[in-house]
């Protein structure tokens, strides 16, 4: 072998490794290293208490220096690690997913001690998971997302089969485990196909995004042959299994009910949202790829479409809550494709904002809903009904107003910040013309409002009766309901904090919508342009 | 001439042995015809002069994963295994899956038209040689200077799976700890 030749280049390489960049997630890994060490050092009786303490404060933390300017920015070049991450991308997308498993941690505090659960590995898996999903979603190569998406997955394989005592729950981590390792096979394949058309055409590492871009664009290497487009389909296909589309969203409902409620919350969020975060990476350099664009709009459209109508239509006969959580997180995720069907079709960078302050409202919405479940729920959460929320407001006006402002967020009423964001996608969809898919997506809203209502009229209003049956006995059945647990002060100050959040977005939105500090951003300072 | 005999030899045989994973009934049989699959694939990398792969492919998949696979499934009473039926459903399905993979295989038999070969001049480039592994050394650099960060994660990954099987598997006492060692009652 050449020598000569070899090492200048693996010198390059090896220079391009800036790990500096990587800080928050190295944070993140030594975090959740020394949860670890703590628990072996701590007495026996301190470690309940303090590992997730610890472990929040960390979370907090990393947040925190994440938005001060030691936050790695690249000015003058777009990737690291020799082309395997892009450079990083917002301080606000880190914000996101690390306040996201804050939000977790936090939850899981509250679940945990209510069975005999193991604490510090609970925290110690989150955090690892969180330096994975911030490695994943600025991945720039089919191999580096492949690792940071299997590292992703094997740790929500542990959470979600967290509590194994119960049967709900090995059914849930059964059929997680098994639809995850299907999808990760259909990515592998897909992987292999793009990589193997590539290889033929004579690409330079095939494995990078824009390499593989350019066997869409390069019309001299066979512009959109067969062979690429069937490995773009099967890694669409794992995808959408993490963002739970249809038709990938058979685990869903049962993987919602049987896994820890923080872990649903996070799976609902976290694992969308970073899947959402990989897809548009995967497509930021797509503008003039047409044959990529001709496969991946109408296919894209079509999950669209038949998520927003699956999760709603699914949703309106449910009566467990977290099921209904998951069916109405499968719309969630198809209103979000709509904006990315919108990017892919008009390129606008006020789509991608469009879809940011989506994630944002559906994150600040989703937690503060599932806060209110993991107090009003039991020692076993998998069986949640509708009609253990009877009369919540009365019983605790706190967690019921918390309840009814995140559902009115997720359902899109004016005053929240879930309306603004459906507003925001919809006029994305109106600027790229997708008139049918508007249609679609505004009667799913319609019909959201139906079972998200009855959730909010079961906690809000006392049912009716007539005299009789208040004369035969129902009336202790009810009182018979136990009486959710006061929440504690940290809890009142997170959900409040969730709860007025929700509000003040739905109200101002200031530079979310168009952030300036953006370097990456082309002027369009307004979200809603009207130079289409 | 001898590389194509073998290669449709062994192909053949990694097939065949796919096939007959799926369809025996008996896991053990199933077990081996793995084993058949995985030594099959490891000859098609030594054809194509991946030598090391195709060491790591036996020593790791044959040597552990697939020994894994028979002790578990020796320890499980398999003798009165029910037969599975296939659901209408579960048959529409699979025709569904086959005709896509089928459209894949197409696609790839087109390729095969323009009579490109499948890795071309691997040898003969050293521009190649760090793209292609073909000895243990190429590996080292590859892994330690482009794939460095992707290697690291992979240590996360394994600490966590470690994690995972102690959390899923051992015993906990009351206040959520797990036990050193699980007392025999």
């Amino acid at each position: 072998m050449n020598a000569e030749t070899i090492f200048p280049s693996l010198q390059t390489m090896a220079e391009s490794n800036q790990w500096v960049y990587l800080w928050p997630q190295i944070a993140l890994v030594v975090l959740g290293l020394g949860l670890l060490v703590l628990e072996m050092l701590l007495p026996r009786k301190r470690v309940g208490t303090l590992v997730p303490a610890v472990a929040l404060a960390g979370f907090a933390l990393i947040g925190v220096l994440v938005c001060t300017p030691l936050f790695p920015t690249l000015a003058d070049s777009l990737t690291v690690f020799d082309g395997m991450l892009l450079s990083p991308l917002s301080p606000g997308i880190f914000l996101f997913f690390i306040a996201s498993s804050f939000l977790t941690g936090y939850l899981s505090m509250v679940c945990l001690p209510r069975q005999v659960l193991p604490r510090t590995e609970y925290f110690a898996v989150l955090s690892f998971v969180t330096a994975a999903i911030l490695v994943l979603i600025h991945a720039n190569n089919f191999l580096m997302m492949f690792v940071a998406l299997e590292t992703v997955t094997i740790g929500l394989y542990v959470l979600v089969g967290y509590a194994r005592g119960q049967m709900t729950t090995l059914e849930a981590a059964l059929k997680y485990l098994l639809t995850g390792a299907m999808s990760s096979a259909m990515l592998l394949f897909g992987i292999v196909l793009l990589y193997g058309a590539g290889a033929i055409k004579g690409i330079a590492d095939p494995l990078n995004y824009q390499s593989v871009l350019q066997l869409f664009k390069d019309a001299q290497l066979g512009a959109g042959d067969s062979l690429a487009l069937c490995g773009v389909a099967l890694t669409l296909c794992a995808v959408a299994f993490k963002l739970g589309a249809v038709p990938f969203h058979i685990w869903v409902p049962d993987v919602y009910q049987g896994a820890l409620t923080p872990t649903t919350a996070f799976l609902a969020v976290s694992s969308k949202a970073a899947g959402f975060v990989v897809l548009l990476c995967m497509l930021m350099f797509s503008f003039d790829a047409q044959s990529l664009k001709e496969l991946l709009i109408p296919l894209l459209s079509l999950l669209a479409a038949l998520s927003i109508l699956f999760g709603n239509l699914g949703a309106l006969s449910q009566r467990n809550v977290k099921r209904l959580m998951g069916l109405s997180g499968v719309s969630h995720a198809g209103y979000l494709l709509l904006g990315v069907v919108a990017y892919l079709t008009l390129g606008h960078v006020s789509m991608l904002y469009a879809i940011a302050f989506y994630l944002l409202a559906y994150m600040l919405a989703s937690y503060a809903v599932f806060g209110v479940m993991s107090h009003v729920a039991t020692n076993i959460d998998d069986f949640q009904e509708m009609q253990d929320y009877r009369m919540l407001l009365e019983k605790c006006p706190f967690l019921g107003g918390v309840l009814c402002v995140g559902l009115g967020s997720l359902a899109g009423i004016p005053p929240c910040a879930g309306f603004i964001g459906k507003l925001l996608i919809f006029i994305c969809a109106v600027q790229a013309q997708l008139y049918w898919l508007l249609g679609i997506g505004i009667f799913g809203v319609v019909v959201s409002i139906y079972y998200y209502f009855g959730w909010m009229r079961a906690a809000v209003y006392r049912p009716w009766r007539s005299s009789q049956d208040s004369s035969s006995g129902k009336i202790p059945m009810e009182s018979a309901q136990p009486s959710p647990e006061v929440p504690s002060v940290w809890s009142r100050l997170v959900l409040g904090a969730l709860a007025a959040a929700v509000l003040l977005l739905g109200l101002f939105q200031g530079s979310l919508v168009s952030d300036p500090a953006n370097p990456r951003q082309v002027s369009s300072q307004t979200s809603v342009p009207q130079d289409n | 001439m001898v590389n194509d005999i073998l290669f449709y030899l062994l192909s053949a045989v990694a097939v065949g042995a796919a096939l007959a994973l799926v369809c025996v009934r008996n896991p053990l049989t199933s077990a081996m015809c793995l084993l058949l699959t995985i030594v099959s694939a490891a000859g098609l990398f030594g054809l194509l002069d991946a030598w090391f792969l195709a060491i790591v492919q036996i020593l790791v998949y044959a040597g552990a994963v697939v020994v894994l696979f028979l002790f578990v499934t020796m320890m499980v009473d398999t003798d009165d295994m029910p037969r599975i039926k296939v659901s209408w459903a579960g048959g529409v399905a699979a025709v569904i899956s086959f005709l896509l993979v089928g459209t894949i295989f197409v696609s790839v038999i087109i390729h095969a038209g323009q009579s490109v070969p499948a890795l071309p001049e691997l040898g003969s480039n050293p521009e190649n040689t760090l793209a292609f592994g073909q000895t243990v050394k190429s590996y080292g650099q590859l892994l330690f200077t482009k794939y460095m960060l992707a290697f690291q994660l992979t240590g996360v990954l394994l600490l966590m799976a470690m994690l995972g099987v102690i959390v899923l598997s051992k015993r906990m006492n009351a206040e959520g700890r797990v036990e050193p060692s699980a007392p025999k009652k």
